[in-house]
């Protein structure tokens, strides 16, 4: 057997050696959730604002009164 | 019925979850060994591995893929992915040896002798992967053809051109000893 023989006999003896690891199996489920979750999130941040934006105007409104 | 037919049964019912099982439990013991060789380091060949299935997952249940001729199927998108992820490395590794030569000399998480993981890292990627094949596939040059996407001709060279480099490596780390 020559030094490439050996060096590749070796290399397969190492890697097979070493114990395959577990797979973990998709969660086909996390599709929907996160959906759901960007959905929520997106719509919270919208009617925030909305709500700022509101309160700002009644803010300058009452300002206003008060300056008069 | 064989493991193949039940496979393909399982496919056909859309029992996904016991599908994906079936499919890891008969080729990870093949995959395994072709993923951490080509990879080295034994966290990305766990990566590379985990990532192969899940889009072999993803194709069974978007119907990119009827399930036929799973070994096959899996091994060219391992060797794509880790192709792909071992030339991103290579190109960082040239970044990292420019700005961060300290970080480059740090050692790979892998159970492989430093000597071997030398020898191995000095071979070009085509051939490197060309010789992982062979050696732990037991693939013929027509099947590592058609994984690389190369004529059998082309393939015997990469093959020819890998134990030449091996040769030489080894024959100068026998002359520096």
């Amino acid at each position: 057997m020559n030094d490439v023989d050996q060096f590749l006999a070796s290399w397969r003896d190492e890697v097979r050696r070493v114990e395959a690891p577990d797979v973990v199996r998709p969660e086909p489920a996390t599709d929907w959730v996160v959906g759901w979750a960007l959905v929520g999130a997106t719509s919270c941040t919208c009617v925030s604002l909305i709500l700022v934006y509101f309160s700002m105007q009644r803010l300058q409104e009452a300002l206003m009164l008060f300056a008069l | 019925m064989t493991t193949n037919a039940r496979w393909l049964k399982l496919i056909e019912d859309g029992q996904w979850d016991e599908a994906f099982d079936s499919l890891v439990g008969s080729t990870q013991e093949k995959l395994w060994p072709v993923a951490l060789a080509m990879m080295v380091d034994h966290a990305s060949a766990q990566d590379v591995l985990q990532e192969c299935y899940m889009i072999a997952y993803e194709a069974l249940r978007d119907g990119r893929w009827d399930g036929h001729h799973a070994p096959t199927w899996l091994r060219t998108v391992l060797v794509r992915l880790s192709l792909r992820r071992l030339k991103r490395a290579r190109r960082w590794a040239a970044v990292k040896r420019l700005f961060m030569p300290e970080e480059v000399a740090k050692p790979m998480e892998t159970t492989l002798s430093s000597t071997m993981v030398t020898h191995l890292d000095g071979l070009p990627l085509m051939q490197r992967i060309a010789l992982v094949l062979y050696v732990f596939d037991e693939a013929s040059n027509a099947q590592i053809a058609r994984v690389l996407g190369k004529s059998e001709g082309a393939v015997e060279q990469l093959l020819h051109r890998a134990r030449k480099t091996l040769k030489d490596r080894l024959s100068n780390e026998v002359d520096d000893e």
